[in-house]
């Protein structure tokens, strides 16, 4: 490529011609936009994660007033040993010699109370309330479980109850999906805005050149030259409206994940079965801050990309 | 080499400027091209120059047909022809020294050579006191100046110029004739625009005469 070893002795005045004072506000508030439809993003995927900590192969048993010892009458025979046990004793009895396991546990409170944490804002230890335990299995296989063991865990604790349906599961990865997909196609308007705002800063640029790009290009300039001449400008203003706009997007964003915070501190997130690219793009807030130097470098692209499409286009019709 | 074949323009107003206009110019050859006022003496220039592409016929440049050249081909080409504008076309904002350096600049010559050739064609042109000033402050003579100098600077292989004498005076001719020799005398073939038969009758060379879209070609007596 040609470039110019004193690029301000061709004539072409750019700083002129593309000045920054309508093209860096507006393309501030384009990566504004674009920052918040990101953010939304991930908000909406910080949600569905949390809320599925149930994942496909996870099931869930709450035995209700866990330390009451089981009455003789609900014992089978096979487990006539374990009269003296508690309810919350025989059941993890059962689940440690079964085979289709691949590992349960059993919440803490504290983990109960991570989990309630949105809705209580205090720890539930402080209500009076009958907690029942909370097991999570996570299978070797996709649910649901055995009959054999359903059974088995029934007839030992008969008001056990065994969450395995995916339903909440599948509504609320619908949803994430969903709002993922509208900030995409909000990025996707946002981009072409952005591209449409720096198209016609470019072609106003053109015109305002015209003259001088006839000469030159007369003289001997290539449409490279001239199009990286003009491609260089649109990119450095498009970056330092992209660098202006996520700065101020900075305080919302972090005001976004404050509020996002109680749903964000899942130990069960790989177990997210519905992971889409969007996921691994904005899985914590540490990438989510990596945008903030994308956005710019992004925008750069953008501004170079558009700018060079528009001048190879308008040389072609000049001459 | 030079080469028209069958080259007709026409405006869209059925103005017919050229009409089926046949030439050739070996390399190295020296022509004046006359023709009374709005004849279409600039306008044939600015075809052999490639900026206009003629409604039908064939143009040869350099010996490369040019017809259906890609935009690289004709942007090499041009880097390898010099043409002084009858309007000089010299940039406004750029000083003397800039605006005679483009077309090494636009070629990527290193600095050094730009500095040096400049230079000693600003020395050439006399205008070395003026070399950091603007167009609009100098007299049409010495804008024509710039214009040549530019046009010469990078040794062209072919040299258009629109009546490059009509704003110097009798010395300054003088001197641009015999730069014009000894570019042609290196090889660049000079097509020169002129309504000044006493420099033609000073100077014989073969003639191209435009009149009424016929081109006519008189070898020098
Ligand atoms: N784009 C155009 N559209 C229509 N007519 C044009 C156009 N460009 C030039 N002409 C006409 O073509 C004719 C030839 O113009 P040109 O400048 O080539 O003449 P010329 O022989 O160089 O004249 P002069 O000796 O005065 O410089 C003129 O009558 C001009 O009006
Ligand atoms: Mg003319």
């Amino acid at each position: 490529m040609m470039l110019f070893k004193y690029k301000t002795s061709d004539g072409l005045k750019l700083h002129r011609a593309l000045p920054g004072q309508f093209l860096i506000p507006l393309v501030a508030a384009m990566t504004f936009l674009a920052a918040l439809s990101i953010a939304g993003a991930y908000a909406s995927q910080q949600l569905a994660k949390r809320w599925s900590a149930g994942a496909a192969s996870t099931i869930i048993l709450q035995i209700p007033m866990p330390n009451e010892s089981l009455s003789s009458s609900n014992q089978t025979t096979t487990l006539s040993t374990t009269a003296t046990k508690t309810k919350i004793q025989s059941v993890i009895a059962i689940l440690s010699t079964s085979k289709e396991l691949d590992s349960f546990h059993q919440m803490t409170d504290k983990e109960i109370d991570e989990l309630l944490a949105p809705w209580l804002h205090e720890s539930i230890q402080s209500f009076a309330l009958p907690i029942p335990a909370i097991i999570e299995l996570h299978l070797k296989h996709d649910p649901p479980l055995s009959i054999t063991l359903e059974k088995t865990l029934k007839q030992t604790v008969p008001d056990i109850s065994i969450e395995q349906s995916n339903f909440w599961n599948q509504r609320l990865n619908a949803l994430a999906n969903s709002l993922q997909t509208s900030a995409f196609l909000a990025l996707i308007i946002v981009i072409s805005v952005a591209a449409t705002v720096i198209a016609l800063s470019t072609r106003t640029g053109l015109m305002q050149c015209k003259q001088t790009i006839e000469i030159l290009h007369n003289l001997g300039a290539s449409d490279a030259y001239i199009s990286f001449r003009f491609a260089n400008r649109s990119a450095f203003l498009a970056s330092v409206g992209g660098t202006i706009g996520s700065v101020f997007s900075v305080p919302l964003l972090l005001f976004l994940t404050y509020l996002s915070l109680p749903f964000s501190s899942d130990p069960n997130w790989q177990a997210l079965s519905n992971a889409s690219w969007f996921y691994f793009l904005i899985t914590t807030p540490f990438q989510l801050f990596g945008l903030f130097i994308l956005l710019p470098i992004c925008n750069y692209f953008i501004g170079w990309i558009t700018t060079t499409i528009i001048v190879y286009f308008w040389l072609r019709r000049l001459t | 080499m030079i080469q028209l074949d069958g080259v007709s323009l026409n405006y869209k107003n059925d103005i017919t400027l050229l009409d089926n206009v046949n030439l050739h110019i070996p390399q190295g050859g020296f022509c004046w091209l006359t023709g009374p006022s709005g004849v279409g003496k600039s306008t044939l220039l600015r075809l052999l120059h490639l900026e206009k592409k003629p409604s039908s016929g064939l143009i040869t440049i350099l010996d490369t047909p040019t017809n259906h050249a890609r935009r690289s081909t004709i942007c090499r080409l041009k880097q390898r022809i010099g043409i002084v504008y009858q309007d000089f076309k010299l940039i406004p904002n750029l000083t003397v020294f800039d605006n005679i350096a483009l077309p090494l600049r636009l070629q990527n010559i290193d600095e050094n050579t730009v500095q040096r050739s400049n230079a000693r064609i600003l020395e050439w042109i006399g205008l070395e006191h003026k070399k950091y000033t603007y167009p609009k402050t100098l007299s049409g003579g010495e804008q024509q100046r710039v214009a040549i100098a530019r046009a010469v600077i990078h040794r062209p292989n072919l040299l258009l110029a629109d009546e490059p004498t009509n704003a110097l005076d009798e010395y300054q001719v003088k001197r641009l004739m015999d730069l014009f020799y000894d570019l042609n005398d290196l090889g660049c073939t000079i097509i020169m625009a002129t309504h000044n038969d006493a420099l033609i009758r000073q100077f014989p060379a073969t003639r191209l005469k435009l009149e009424n879209g016929r081109l006519w070609v008189n070898d020098a007596v």
